[in-house]
């Protein structure tokens, strides 16, 4: 086998033998591959210098059919896709660091009877309504009328005495 | 008699010790050298006088479980029961 090339090598037997480079895939994703291999291969890691790992695969089926290379390369490939599965994660760490706490946040879910008794709500504060939740629609989004009203009061002399009520109409 | 080597910065040497545990009923194990530093954890195993399971088959299913339990412990899971 090549230093430079991760060619496969079948000991026959059904056992099969590949180096893997260290510098392409990292510890973990290797670990990764030969987990999820370990239910249906013997499997066994060996380092041959410090940058290359030697992976030893058997099938634990006594199957002649089985192929050697196959499996190989569908381990090769589960080590390509562990690999770039931790570099998706580890790009976006700080995305699902966030999404996951603000997941967290809500799941805590609406405030309990103490956090509400811990409120600090008084007779004056009790019916502010900052953000306009109690007003209706109308009241809310009543643009020309607010905007006359406002130019009323804005032309009305600031010692002018109040104006009186409409008079009652009778129908 | 055959022996297994597992390369330290690949095996965690608890989890041999897990697996030469679990193995125990069905061969002998030896641990061979101590030393702690050395680049290699070597086992040797000789199969149980009944001859019901092979040295062979000893030898990868405890070899199967010393990596699983490597990677178990590395990524803090526990033995799944």
């Amino acid at each position: 086998m090549s230093e430079s090339t991760d060619l496969a090598v079948s000991l026959g037997a059904g056992t099969i033998s590949f180096e893997i480079d260290g510098s392409l895939y990292p510890q973990d994703a290797l670990y990764g591959a030969a987990y999820v291999f370990l239910d249906r291969c013997y499997v066994l890691l060996d380092r041959v210098s410090d940058n290359r790992v030697r992976v030893l695969l058997r099938g634990k089926t006594k199957d002649a059919a089985l192929d050697g290379d196959a499996l190989a390369g569908e381990f090769q490939n589960e080590l390509l896709g562990q690999t770039w599965r931790r570099k998706i994660a580890e790009d976006n760490r700080s995305l699902i660091e966030a999404i996951t706490a603000r997941a967290l946040g809500g799941a805590a879910g609406p405030p309990g009877l103490d956090d509400l008794l811990e409120m600090d709500v008084g007779s004056e504060t009790a019916f502010d309504d900052p953000l306009g939740i109690a007003m209706s629609w109308e009241e809310k989004y009543a643009k020309g009328k607010s905007d006359a009203a406002k130019t009323a009061k804005d032309a009305a002399p600031a010692d002018a005495a109040p104006a009186e009520d409409p008079p009652e109409v009778t129908p | 008699m055959i022996e297994v080597r597992f390369h330290s910065s690949l095996y965690d040497a608890e989890a041999v010790t897990e697996a030469i545990d679990v193995y125990a009923d069905f061969a002998r194990f030896e641990r061979v050298g101590g030393d702690a530093a050395a680049p290699y954890i070597h086992v040797r195993i000789e199969a149980s006088a009944d001859g019901e399971i092979s040295e062979e088959d000893v030898r990868a299913e405890f070899a199967n479980y010393a990596l699983g339990r490597t990677i178990e412990r590395r990524d803090g899971r526990e033995v799944a029961s």
